[in-house]
C-alpha cells in the first residue's frame, strides 16, 4: 500500500509524523509506531527481506546502546517523570527510562526505513521536481551522482592505491586521497555539465515520468501525523 | 557576494562531492559501530559515533569554499541526505532535517562575512555553529533530557572537537591545497579574499 503513495506526500507525512513523535516520551507510543513501521515495510513489495534484515541489525544495536545509556545514566528529571507511571519493575525506574530512549530510536528508525525502503529513487526525484518545485538541475545532478556512486568508489580506492604504490602511507580518514578526489570531482562536474548542456539539458526539460497526487496520498500525508498525535497525546 | 544563481555545474559538483563524502561517512559508520560495541556494556554507547561527527559537515564547508555562493552549504547537505536516502539510509526522511540544520550551521559564519572570508577563523566558527545546531536537534530527537548531564556534556565536547578537527581544520587544508593547485576557476584566491 505504501509503495503507491506519492513520494512528496510520503515525505511530508513521515516528516511531520517523526516531528510529532519527537514530542512524545512514552515507550508504548514508540512500540506502536515501530509496529506500524513494520506493517508498512512487510506489506511493501519494494522492501526486500534480506535488505530489511541488514538494516535492522545496526538499528537494534543503536537502540540497545541507547537503552543502556538511559538505564545506567538517567537524569534526575527522567527518574521523576518515570516515577509517575504505575509500572513497577524490580530492576528500578531507570529501566523505564532506558526503555523510553531505546524504543524512541527504534520508532524513528522504523519510520525512516518505511520511507527509504519503499520509495523508488526515480519517482522520488520526479515527484520532488513536479510537486515540490525542486530545480530540474538539482534533481538531475542527484541522479547523475547516484548513478556514478560505484565509479566514484572505485576511483577513491584507486587514488589510495596510487599513493601506496609510491610508498606514501594512507591512514584511515587521510586527506591525501580526498584531495585527489576533489580535483577529479571538480573536473568531472565541468565535463558533465558541458556534456549535458550540449545535449540540450535545461529547466524546460520534459519528464516522461509523470507523478500525480491522489486523494489517498493526501489521506496518508494527513492521517499518519494525526494517528501519531492521537497515540501520543490521547491514547497513551 | 556572488548572487548569481546556482548552475548545473554547481549542482553536479555538490552532488559528486556529497557522494565522495558518503564513501568516507561509510568508513566512519563502521568505525563508529566498532566503538559503540565496545562502549555499550558501559552505558556509553551513545558516544560511539561522536568522534566522527565532524566528517558529516565537511562536504558543506568544501563546496561553500569552492563555489562561493549563498546557500551552497545547505543545498550540499540536503543533496547528501537525499543521496543517502536513495541508497537506503535507516533514518530516512529524518536525515533531511538533520542535513538542513547542519547546512544552516555551516553557512551562518560564511553568511556573516558575506561569503568573502574563508580563513581558519571562519571555518572553525562554522564547525562550532554546526555543532551547536546539530546538538540541539539531536537533543530533541534522542531526548537528552532523559540522560545524565555528564553524558550530554561529553556528547557535546566530543562532537565539538571532532567538528573543529575535521570541519574546521582538515576541510580548510584540502581547500587551500586545491586553491594552491590552481584548479579553482573562481576569480578570487582565499588569501586575497581575506585581505
Amino acid at each position: 500500500m505504501i509503495d503507491s503513495i506519492n513520494p512528496t506526500a510520503k515525505t511530508v507525512g513521515i516528516l511531520l509524523g517523526s516531528l510529532i513523535l519527537g514530542l512524545t516520551f512514552q515507550w508504548e507510543v514508540n512500540l506502536a509506531i515501530t509496529l506500524l513501521g513494520l506493517i508498512f515495510v512487510t506489506t511493501s513489495k519494494r522492501a526486500a527481506p534480506e535488505r530489511l534484515l541488514k538494516i535492522m541489525v545496526p538499528i537494534l544495536f543503536v537502540s540497545i546502546s541507547y537503552f543502556f545509556t538511559g538505564w545506567i545514566f538517567s537524569s534526575e528529571q527522567a527518574l521523576f517523570s518515570s516515577s509517575q507511571t504505575d509500572l513497577i519493575i524490580p530492576s528500578g525506574r531507570d529501566l523505564i527510562n532506558g526503555l523510553n530512549l531505546g524504543s524512541r530510536v527504534l520508532a524513528f528508525a522504523m519510520l525512516g526505513i518505511s520511507y527509504s525502503l519503499t520509495t523508488d529513487s526515480k519517482e522520488l526525484i520526479a515527484s520532488f521536481i513536479q510537486q515540490a518545485r525542486m530545480p530540474m538541475k538539482m534533481g538531475y545532478a542527484i541522479f547523475t551522482a547516484v548513478n556514478l556512486t560505484s565509479l566514484i568508489r572505485r576511483e577513491y580506492d584507486n587514488s589510495k592505491l596510487a599513493l601506496q604504490v609510491r610508498n606514501i602511507p594512507v591512514k584511515p580518514f587521510d586527506s591525501k586521497p580526498l584531495f585527489t578526489m576533489m580535483v577529479r570531482m571538480i573536473r568531472w562536474s565541468e565535463r558533465l555539465s558541458l556534456a549535458m548542456e550540449s545535449k540540450g539539458f535545461s529547466e524546460d526539460r520534459v519528464m516522461q515520468l509523470k507523478m500525480t497526487v491522489k486523494p489517498v496520498d493526501i489521506t496518508f500525508m494527513v492521517g499518519l501525523p494525526v494517528t501519531i498525535a492521537l497515540l501520543g497525546f490521547v491514547v497513551f | 557576494m556572488n548572487r548569481k544563481p546556482l548552475t548545473l555545474r554547481d549542482y553536479l559538483l555538490m552532488s559528486l562531492i556529497a557522494v565522495v563524502f558518503g564513501i568516507v561517512f561509510l568508513l566512519a559508520v563502521y568505525a563508529g559501530a566498532a566503538l559503540t560495541t565496545v562502549l555499550t556494556p558501559l552505558g556509553l554507547g551513545v558516544l560511539g559515533y561522536e568522534p566522527f561527527y565532524g566528517i558529516w559537515y565537511m562536504a558543506a564547508i568544501i563546496t561553500t569554499y569552492l563555489i562561493r555562493k549563498p546557500i551552497v552549504g545547505i543545498v550540499t547537505e540536503v543533496i547528501a541526505a537525499l543521496i543517502e536516502v536513495l541508497l537506503g539510509n535507516m533514518f530516512g526522511v529524518m536525515v533531511l532535517i538533520s542535513a538542513f540544520i547542519q547546512g544552516v550551521g555551516v553557512e551562518i559564519p560564511f553568511a556573516l562575512t558575506k561569503y568573502k572570508n574563508y580563513s581558519y577563523k571562519v571555518t572553525m566558527l562554522s564547525a562550532l555553529s554546526a555543532t551547536i545546531l546539530s546538538f540541539i536537534w539531536t537533543g530533541f530527537r534522542s531526548n537528552y533530557l532523559a540522560m545524565d548531564w555528564r553524558i550530554v556534556l561529553a556528547i557535546f565536547v566530543i562532537r565539538l572537537l571532532s567538528a573543529l578537527f575535521f570541519t574546521g581544520y582538515v576541510s580548510k587544508v584540502i581547500c587551500d591545497k586545491l586553491d594552491d593547485a590552481g584548479i579553482l576557476n573562481h576569480n578570487l584566491k582565499a588569501s586575497e579574499a581575506i585581505d
